[in-house]
């Protein structure tokens, strides 16, 4: 009871504190929020509101620069230019913070929109209600499965109950009419086993068996079919994985190109698990996750690669990350991301599914079996245009053997079965 | 009614005995009854009861079978740090340099992920590769490599080694005793300044490097000293020599820079090109390359000088100068007044060499070269080459010091003189009284096992190094992959005993900024200038000329005189000692790509043997024959104390009253670990051992018959007597049949002569076959004639064929290892060899010509049967040789496709026979219906099963990293064959597709085609009317294997020309 009194109560604060925020917003206009997103995109690579990060944390920079405000818009779209005008805070802050990250880059971004940033920074709070927010939510999700789950229980018990009363009844009935029976003298017929009445009914009602013992073989065929189909084949196999990586947030919300992180895609058969190094071209900046466990894993990457956050320098001791290998082809099958993804122009989704959505590490979208290889080699059509090598193949079909060029056009498309993408050696060798 | 009749079982029933009364009782008589069974403790104790047995057994595979269907978890593990250049699935090539004391060549190592799996050619260099350098790849891996310093026999660390070392190195200096470096030959310049460092730290006069050769050049050295008044060698150029005449050396398997002089003859080998050298060589056994002249006659050794005398004489003759009065009697005169008339009339652009390490003949050859002129034509006198400058007569007084308790420390660099020195007791002898031995070797070899300290040094895929092989040539070795063992370079090694700092690598940049100046044509950064050295492998510097230098005649008549003076040879026969193409002088005799590389002239694989004239073996009564279920005699070859027992193998071509034997064999004779592929093994794949349980090694160490009368190390000796042992030994040979049976079809030839003059279809007649056409027979090209539809690869896309030319293919089988190493062929060793199941994908055919053929027995009137007995016999005396590189021919219309009951062998369209391994069911059908015979069965699981445990790599947990990682690992129960490579087709197409260019001609090569050191194979797109291939494919001399027979290959043959 006390927990739930909790609940509410921090359910209360929560909702006093984003109607206060809200307010607060709408006589600020959109001021605010542009702020948080501009701050995003320009300033969160190197700095943080509360926090020191490659550049300092930015909670209170107007207090810091108070009395030369012109300086700090200045200083924020020309760094270099102030950094020679000799200031003894501006020396004395890069005194500290050159060594750290270098001088920093200079902002495209208007006076109107620095407001917006200092506005943002000052209003920041810490993230407390969202918390709440995520808890309360949680709990309503557990809740909402505890009531259905109740119901199917008492659904059931109903029935049981049903079930057991009529048995009663049943027997009792029959009891009754044994009873009856003795009483008036009849003879009564052999008690039958239960086989024997089993066997009775079967015989009575042969076209209803036969067809449902037809169906029930198929069933079970169909099943045991399916069953020897799948040997072999891990749709769906998604292991657990040392790091949580999401996906969906780095692929989908953060529209990083897949080939940033994979991209031996590009000129290999492998496309690559990316190695940690290129993980720290966003992580040496982004150094928290969404939640703690985000960041516990963003500081697995730093151990991986040997990271020091707070010396923000490299150590050396060097760790691989050990990932769960998911995409198990046979040896003696070869696949080629450059030739599907570069040549082919095929989209990452179409054979992995919408990973930027709905995978959060990565799972097995596609069978891989052979037949899914071959049915898409003969529906796809071959991208020829612009590339001077299917040109060269062309022009010999047109030179020398218009034939055969006609068969490969009776459906319109040349497609890859018939450059050969059939053929075994195309995989296998 | 009741029916009262009784029936009784027996009489026993009748009379209700007693014992019936019993039985009755007891219904089922059990042996033992329930109480009993159950009273009986023991069976109620034993945990295990028969049904609970069944009970796990069932569970226990049910639970197997549902285990054996969740999937493994595979681990992937990216770099933490990727390194730049790497992107995984995509080779990488670096610019390399081998050079092992014998063989030196410009190298690309291929890496994949950073390891090493392949090595070609660098076309920039000019040089080619041979089988033993394509191979060494190999060596790298070898898990029975030293994994670290020994000290007296047990590990060691390199810290205490060093402590050790070094004292004993500063006690040598101290007791005044020398400290003698014996290595072969240094080519390095960084080396000598290092090892002038050593000196500096422990004596100038203390320490001594001594160079050693096992296979000595010294004559010629001494030869040129005497003529020129400088111990040099000069290079020869091959390409400019209009006529060469050889004596007795090898010079396109093992002699001198073999890797340049292939390329350079081969050149001049088309008889389409300006003009076609005329090679004449004069051997005792049969050469590579022998088998290559144009004109080749047998002698004896010690008829060499004779020969080169009479040689001498005939051009002598005709410039009208003054005879030497050589002995011609017993010489080829014949073939002599051939080739003097030849080099007379093509001087100053022709070449005589000898390999004979004797003074006099080298004089007596340069004599006959500065009558041609061709010092300054083909004899580069401004190019000195700077390999094989070993000192025989310093080794033999090193040794003599070593006894005499002179020498305090002994480093051993690149060299086994406990295995290779002739007198290898003496050496050894000395051994002893050296207070500190040591050597560099990678394994616990014959020396390294007797020496005090192993200081294991790098492999050369994993040094850093720099070569000046020749005038005016630098070169770089660079490292291509992480010391995979604990050991390290011996110039490094050097390095922490002189205590000196930094490493070899900034040594030899500190060597090269001296040298940049001299080497970079303009002033450049230098490290511009390093990092585009090594980009490239090699500098050239072009030097001025010093001029001709001065030929003192008097050198040569003292020569003649000396020559002449020469005693007779000693009764008996004479033993030639020479080099086999794969095991060469020893140093890669565990690399079993090697042992099971056929030798190129008898075939044989896995084994040294005793070559002799067939009509010698007839006189002992040894076997003529050699065969799966044929074993060869074995014969005790004896001179002096030294006793070699191999098997004899009677060779065409041999000078009778000689016999050759390969050195190199015998590695490891008191079990010294050399690794494993130097040992014979059993049937079931265990090592053989003798009496001692020693294991007993391949073939027998020859290097103890070596002559060192002279002073010199000298390849051949007479007097020696043979013994049948009456005893026979098994060989394993790839080729036991060694004609072609008037088979045209499969091989033509022709002569230059008639190539120039005559019509193309008399050296190349087309196939016709009659026809039935509207009643009357017509007769039709083969091409015209066909059951089948025609596949549609004409025109189509790609259509990929190689082209042979029989002219400048060699024989050299550089081919056959590239395929083995690109292409994971499994070693399968001598048994399964010997059952004729070798795994070759390609194979090179050697055929001798026969002194009869259809003609021939027609005139004299023989019969059929008898004409093809005596067809089986080759030539005895000199046959003609032709080397045939056979590979699955991708036939158009492939009779193997056709009966391949699960379509596992189909036709591609690009026109190649594509065998996929994962559909076959291994019926073999295919190989049974092959022309060409090239189809290779996988009898066993050769990566796992114990009988292959000694031989194949892949059994090796550390040569595995050699496999290629494109090229799937084949299993038992599959058909395999040639693929033309097509991993490499692939790669090729996907990057032509990713540039959006067409497929250019040359952009992709197959294994055998990058390897061939002569551009005998060609490979591409037959499709591509401007490409290479297509033009040989169309070219006169072209023709298919077996035409006849349809099946359209797409691999031509080009018809051999000899110049004769």
């Amino acid at each position: 009871m006390a927990y739930h009194l909790d609940v509410v109560i921090r359910l209360t604060k929560s909702l006093a504190l984003t109607s206060a925020m809200l307010i607060a917003l709408a006589f600020q206009g959109l001021h605010a929020q542009d702020g948080e997103k501009l701050f995003r995109q320009n300033c969160s690579s190197c700095h943080r509101v509360d926090k020191d990060m490659t550049g300092p944390a930015l909670k209170g920079v107007q207090e810091r620069w108070e009395g030369k405000e012109d300086l700090l818009y200045k200083w924020i779209k020309n760094p270099a230019a102030v950094a020679e005008m000799g200031i003894p805070y501006v020396d004395a802050m890069l005194a500290e913070w050159m060594p750290r990250g270098g001088l920093m880059n200079a902002q495209a971004v208007t006076d109107e929109e620095i407001d917006a940033i200092l506005d943002y920074i000052e209003k920041w709070e810490p993230p407390v209600a969202a918390t709440a927010d995520a808890g309360e939510t949680e709990e309503a999700v557990a809740r909402d499965e505890g009531i259905s789950s109740a119901w199917l229980y008492i659904i059931v018990f109903v029935l049981l109950i049903l079930i057991f009363s009529l048995w009663g009844v049943r027997s009792s009935l029959s009891k009754l009419q044994k009873a009856l029976a003795e009483a008036e003298g009849e003879e009564l017929a052999p008690e039958l086993s239960f086989a024997e009445k089993g066997k009775i009914w079967l015989w009575q009602n042969k076209v209803f068996v036969s067809i449902a013992g037809i169906l029930v073989l198929v069933y079970f065929v169909t099943l045991g079919w399916d069953a020897l189909m799948g040997v072999g084949v891990y749709t769906g196999y998604t292991p657990d994985q040392p790091i949580k990586f999401s996906h969906k947030l780095h692929a989908g919300e953060n529209g990083v190109a897949c080939v940033y992180c994979h991209h031996s895609a590009l000129k290999s058969k492998h496309a690559g698990i990316p190695s940690t190094n290129i993980c720290m071209n966003c992580h040496k900046a982004i150094n928290e996750g969404r939640s703690e466990e985000g960041t516990a894993d963003i500081q697995k990457i730093y151990a991986a690669v040997g990271w020091d956050p707070d010396k923000q320098a490299y150590t050396g001791e060097e760790e691989p990350i050990q990932w769960v290998k998911v995409h198990n082809l046979p040896d003696h099958a070869y696949f080629n991301h450059a030739q599907h993804y570069v040549v082919g122009q095929i989209e990452c989704q179409e054979c992995h599914g919408q990973i930027q959505e709905d995978y959060t590490v990565a799972g097995q979208y596609s069978p891989l079996t052979m037949g899914w290889c071959i049915n898409c080699h003969n529906e796809t059509a071959v991208r020829m245009d612009g590339n001077g090598y299917y040109d060269e193949v062309h022009r010999r079909l047109v030179d020398n053997n218009k034939e055969e060029l006609k068969k490969y056009l009776e459906d319109g498309t040349i497609t890859a079965r018939e450059l050969g993408g059939w053929e075994c050696s195309k995989c296998h060798y | 009614m009741a029916n009262n009749k009784k029936y009784w079982v027996g009489l026993e029933e009748l009379h209700e005995t007693e014992e019936f009364q019993i039985a009755q009782e007891n219904e089922f008589a059990p042996s033992k009854s329930v109480d009993e069974f159950l009273s009986d403790t023991k069976d109620s104790t034993d945990p295990t009861s028969r049904r609970d047995f069944l009970k796990f057994l069932g569970f226990g595979v049910t639970a197997a079978t549902i285990a054996a269907c969740e999937t493994p978890v595979i681990k992937s593990i990216p770099y933490a740090n990727k390194p730049e250049e790497i992107t995984p699935g995509i080779p990488n090539y670096y610019a390399s340099t081998y050079y092992d004391g014998n063989d030196y060549a410009s190298v690309l190592v291929k890496t994949r992920e950073g390891r090493p799996i392949f090595i070609k050619p660098n076309s920039s260099s000019g040089q080619v590769l041979n089988a033993r350098i394509n191979s060494s790849v190999l060596s790298l891996y070898d898990s029975t490599r030293l994994r670290g310093p020994l000290a007296n026999g047990e590990p060691s660390s390199w810290v205490e080694v060093d402590d050790k070392v070094r004292e004993g190195l500063k006690k040598a200096a101290d007791s005044g005793k020398q400290i003698a470096i014996l290595s072969h030959t240094i080519i390095s310049p960084s080396t000598k300044a290092l090892i002038g460092k050593f000196k500096e730290k422990y004596g100038e006069d203390t320490v001594r490097t001594i160079a050693y050769d096992p296979l000595s050049y010294r004559g010629m050295r001494i030869a040129n000293e005497r003529c020129f008044g400088e111990a040099f060698i000069p290079d020869y150029d091959f390409s400019k020599a209009k006529v060469v005449v050889s004596i007795a050396a090898d010079f396109l398997n093992d002699w001198l820079m073999t890797g340049s002089f292939t390329s350079q003859y081969a050149s001049r080998r088309k008889p389409e090109g300006e003009w076609m050298s005329r090679h004449y060589q004069f051997e005792s056994i049969m050469s590579l390359t022998g088998t290559n002249a144009d004109k080749r006659a047998a002698i004896k050794p010690s008829q060499e000088h004779d020969l080169a005398l009479a040689i001498h004489d005939e051009l002598a003759g005709m410039m009208g100068a003054s005879k030497a009065g050589a002995k011609t009697d017993e010489l080829p005169m014949d073939l002599v007044k051939a080739a003097a008339k030849d080099l007379y009339a093509n001087r100053g652009s022709s070449l005589v060499i000898a390999s004979c390490n004797d003074p006099d003949l080298q004089v007596i050859v340069n004599g006959i070269n500065q009558m041609l002129g061709n010092y300054g034509s083909t004899i580069r006198t401004d190019v000195e080459l700077f390999v094989k400058d070993g000192r025989d007569e310093d080794v033999a007084a090193l040794i003599n010091d070593m006894k005499a308790g002179k020498v305090g420390a002994l480093l051993c660099y690149g060299v086994n003189p406990a295995y290779t020195w002739p007198g290898a007791n003496a050496f050894k002898e000395g051994l002893e009284k050296v207070d500190m031995s040591l050597s560099f070797a990678s394994w616990g070899d014959e020396t390294a096992s007797l020496c005090n300290y192993v200081c294991p040094d790098h492999h050369y895929l994993e040094s850093w190094n720099d070569h000046y092989p020749k005038t005016g040539q630098y070169a770089l070795t660079q490292p291509t992959i992480s010391p995979l063992y604990d050991t390290r370079q011996m110039q490094d090694s050097l390095m922490a005993w002189a205590e000196m700092d930094g490493n070899y690598h900034d040594f030899i940049r500190e060597v090269w900024k001296r040298y940049a100046g001299e080497m970079a044509q303009e002033e450049v950064l230098f490290d511009d200038f390093w990092y585009n050295s090594l980009r490239r492998g090699s500098v050239y510097v072009e030097l001025p000329s010093s001029g001709t230098p001065e030929f003192d005649s008097a050198a040569l008549s003292r020569a003649v005189a000396s020559a002449k003076s020469k005693k007779a040879p000693a009764d008996g026969y004479e033993v030639v000692l020479y080099t086999k193409v794969g095991i060469g002088a020893g140093t890669q005799a565990v690399n079993p790509w090697l042992q099971e590389l056929p030798d190129p002239i008898t075939k044989i694989t896995w084994d040294n043997y005793i070559t002799m004239h067939p009509a010698d073996v007839e006189s002992f009564g040894f076997k003529m024959h050699y065969g799966q279920e044929l074993p060869a005699s074995l014969a005790k070859l004896s001179l002096n104390d030294v006793e070699l027992t191999l098997p004899v193998i009677a060779q065409p071509g041999q000078k009778r009253g000689t016999v050759g034997v390969a050195l190199g064999y015998g590695r490891g004779a008191n079990e010294e670990e050399v690794g494993r592929a130097a040992f014979r093994t059993t049937s079931n794949g265990s090592f053989e051992r003798d009496s001692d349980g020693k294991k007993v090694p391949i073939g027998a160490n020859a290097y103890p018959l070596v002559s060192t009368a002279s002073g010199l190390l000298v390849c051949h000796r007479s007097g020696a007597s043979i013994e049948d042992t009456g005893q026979t030994f098994s060989i394993a040979a790839t080729q036991t049949h060694h004609t072609l049976m008037g088979r045209s079809s499969v091989l033509r030839d022709t002569d230059l002569q008639q190539f120039k003059t005559a019509e193309p279809s008399t050296y190349n007649p087309p196939h016709v076959l009659p026809i039935h056409e509207g009643g009357k027979v017509v007769d039709k090209a083969v091409k015209e004639v066909d059951l089948w539809q025609n596949h549609p690869v004409e025109g189509v896309g790609h259509r990929w064929g190689l082209s042979i030319d029989l002219s400048t293919c060699t024989g050299c089988s550089a081919c056959v290892t590239a395929c083995h190493s690109e292409n994971n062929v499994p070693v399968v060793g001598k048994d399964e060899v010997r059952r004729g199941r070798d795994m070759h994908w390609l194979r090179i055919d050697r055929y001798y010509s026969s002194p009869m053929n259809m003609e021939l027995a027609e005139d004299e009137g023989k019969g059929v049967i008898s004409a093809y007995r005596e067809m089986e016999v080759p030539q005895y005396d000199n046959p003609e040789t032709i080397h045939m590189p056979m590979m699955c021919q991708h036939c158009n219309h492939a009779p193997c496709e056709t009966v391949c009951p699960v379509a596992a062998t189909t036709h591609s369209n690009e026109g190649l026979n594509q065998m996929t391994y994962n559909r076959c069911i291994g019926t073999r059908y295919c190989a049974n219906n092959c022309p060409y015979k090239v189809r290779r069965f996988n009898w066993f699981n050769y990566k796992a099963y114990n009988k292959f445990v000694g031989v194949n790599p892949a059994q090796d947990e550390m040569a595995r990293m050699v496999l290629n990682p494109d090229v799937t690992v084949r299993s038992r129960g599959v058909m395999e064959k040639c693929s033309m490579c097509v991993q490499r087709i692939q790669a090729g197409k996907l990057d032509a597709k990713m540039k959006g260019k067409p497929v250019e001609d040359g952009a992709v090569q197959t294994a055998c085609a990058e390897a061939c050191p002569t551009q005998a194979i060609r490979f591409g797109d037959l499709n591509d009317t401007k490409s290479v291939v297509r033009k040989e494919h169309e070219d006169k001399r072209a023709y298919y294997a077996l035409e006849e027979i349809g099946v359209k290959p797409n691999v031509s043959y080009k018809v051999k020309v000899r110049n004769s």
